[in-house]
């Protein structure tokens, strides 16, 4: 696969629910090598976007291409070989061990693979190991949104081809180190060749680990680019509608929103 | 790390063990029923039934070929399709409350043989109109709810379970108005019917139901690692490769094929097809390449021992299988229910 090819391309994507118009006029690429960060608003439609762009929802015009292909001509588990995606409502199942559910992650692939070496090396990368035989519905919920995330990944590693990882808020509920190292981790694969989108709201951890953000806002693309010239104070406070401030320490930034203060 | 993948090929075998060891009871239990009732067959003759026919005595021989094993063969065909269905069903649903009768089956193929002993119809066909029409009942039931349900693809499981609430409240109240206008005789048969019995047990029906059982066992268990997968919630498990809305009509199907057989020929019969799969998913984990098997074997069981009850406990007369199967599953559910799950560490 040539690299910066984009391998999962939205364009002019318009869906609407009854009379609400929920996205209007989308485009965006996931380009192989990249990580890139959608943020915006709640409701701004970020999560719809990811429902259309994982071929989950058809969109009312536009069109979603999948390698060049359209990702509606897909069957879900040739789908599924090459998109990976975790959502925000990821059911904790009981009965179902930590490694069980990883193994899940290869459903779309034949039988003859050795999935159970595949969950295992996904949970010893993600420091998961200890937690192979724990039943699913034990674990807190920033455990299970590792385990997810672990699944997800295992979904499109080890194939011949490079893949898309969709990610929905996948460090919501983790604490600061596990943050940064489920983001780490994902920019390891876009760096590996995977393309990556993740729907995130912290905005120190887009600056840090996005190459590209896009700012989505009341179902329109605001503005997109590198994440250093996107992830500026003045843009954010007019998007989220809250003062946003930058502080300098030590040759490192930071984006803070200290009060309520209205922007508009 | 090895520690803990010892940990888990050691949990994988232990309830495989399990498994097995349930496969090694089903022989034990269908043999116990099969000597025991009216006429009690002795461990010697049991033997020499099948080793040396001769030394039988000829009335033994026919208790126990033409009435005995159909009886105990078709009990066990019908307690693991109930069983089997009810497996499929809550693993579509991801609800443990899910039954087979959710679909709307179970109360179609009532009406269905309900109907035919309104009418005193069913010793027609030879005894057969009675089976087809609870089938067919079964299956219409099922397809309003699909024509309903834009062909199960409509999007939700929680839209289809409240359709079929609605639907078998809608057929219970024709069913009720049945049971009023009955006379004595008819409302008797339709009573003991809607409680169950595998009385009427036949080796026509027994192959019969064979067929059915296979077909559903064909069905659910290409779409075992499907169902496990759902249980991340739909969505999820459609970016995980499933086809939901085949995998969602195959499994009705399945369940409506499976409920509609059994019912036909013994009758409706509760708390089978929701008890059983709980039984195995409390005693094997929750994956159904384990569940679909282990559920099949324990409402095989659970049903023969219920029959074997219903035709011994107040001899010569005959109770409803159906009175049994709560009395007899009931307390080993609860004490499952007790005890720590296995499969946690």
């Amino acid at each position: 696969m040539s690299k910066n090819v984009p391998s999962l391309v939205a364009e002019e994507i318009t869906l609407s629910r009854e009379t609400r118009r929920i996205l209007d006029g989308v485009s965006l690429a996931v380009t192989p090598g990249k990580f890139m960060a959608v943020i915006g608003p709640n409701g701004a439609g970020k999560s719809t976007l990811l429902s259309v762009m994982s071929g989950l929802f058809k969109a009312g015009s536009g069109q979603v291409m999948l390698n060049g292909r359209a990702i509606s001509d897909y069957r879900p588990s040739e789908r599924a070989r090459h998109c990976a995606v975790m959502r925000q409502d990821n059911a904790r199942p009981s009965g179902m061990t930590v490694l069980e559910a990883v193994e899940l992650g290869r459903l779309a692939y034949g039988a003859e693979e050795d999935v159970r070496s595949v969950a295992w090396e996904m949970l010893q990368q993600m420091n998961l190991s200890d937690l192979a035989g724990r039943d699913c519905s034990r674990l807190s919920g920033g455990e299970w949104q590792r385990v997810a995330f672990a699944r997800t990944v295992a979904q499109i590693s080890g194939g011949e081809t490079a893949g898309v990882l969709l990610l929905d808020e996948p460090v919501s509920s983790l604490d600061p180190s596990h943050q940064h190292q489920l983001l780490g981790e994902a920019r390891r694969l876009a760096r590996a060749g995977h393309g990556v989108l993740a729907i995130l709201h912290d905005l120190n951890l887009t600056a840090h680990y996005a190459d590209e953000v896009a700012l989505l806002a009341a179902g329109r693309i605001h503005s997109s680019g590198p994440a250093s010239e996107i992830m500026q104070p003045a843009v954010l406070s007019e998007i989220y509608g809250c003062r946003v401030t930058e502080i300098r320490e030590g040759g490192q930034r930071a984006l803070v929103s200290l009060s309520a203060e209205r922007t508009r | 790390m090895n520690a803990e993948r010892e940990n888990d090929s050691r949990r994988r075998s232990r309830a495989h063990g399990r498994l097995w060891l349930l496969a090694a009871l089903l022989p034990l239990v269908l043999l116990t029923a099969s000597a025991v009732g009216a006429v009690n067959i002795g461990l010697v003759d049991l033997w020499n039934l099948v080793a040396a026919p001769a030394q039988v005595p000829e009335i033994v021989r026919a208790v126990f070929w033409e009435i005995r094993l159909p009886r105990v063969l078709l009990a066990a065909l019908v307690g693991a399709a109930l069983a089997l269905a009810g497996a499929g069903v809550q693993g579509l649903f991801r609800n443990p409350l899910a039954d087979p009768a959710l679909i709307g089956v179970s109360a179609g193929a009532a009406l269905g043989a309900v109907v035919c002993f309104f009418f005193g119809w069913e010793g027609l066909l030879g005894g057969w109109l009675l089976p087809l029409a609870a089938f067919v009942g079964g299956w219409l039931a099922v397809l309003v709810l699909g024509i309903f349900n834009a062909g199960f693809a409509a999007g939700g499981t929680a839209k289809l379970i409240l359709a079929g609430v609605a639907l078998n409240a809608m057929l219970g109240s024709v069913l009720g108005f049945f049971l009023f206008s009955a006379s004595d005789d008819a409302l008797r048969s339709m009573t003991f019917w809607t409680l169950g019995s595998c009385a009427s047990a036949q080796w026509p029906q027994v192959v019969v139901l064979l067929i059915f059982l296979a077909i559903g066992v064909i069905l659910l268990w290409r779409n075992a690692r499907s169902l496990d997968a759902l249980q991340f919630g739909e969505e999820q498990a459609a970016h995980l490769g499933v086809s939901v809305v085949r995998v969602r009509r195959e499994i009705i199907l399945a369940a409506a094929l499976l409920v509609g057989a059994a019912t036909a020929f013994a009758g409706t019969i509760g708390f089978i097809g929701l008890v059983a799969p709980h039984m195995a998913r409390l005693l094997l984990g929750g994956l159904h390449r384990l569940v679909l098997p282990g559920a099949i074997l324990l409402g095989a069981m659970l049903l023969v021992l219920a029959d074997l009850g219903a035709r011994t406990l107040a001899a010569p007369a005959e109770l409803a299988v159906g009175i049994l199967t709560a009395v007899i599953g009931g307390p080993f559910f609860l004490a499952l229910l007790r005890r720590p799950s296995s499969w946690s560490t």
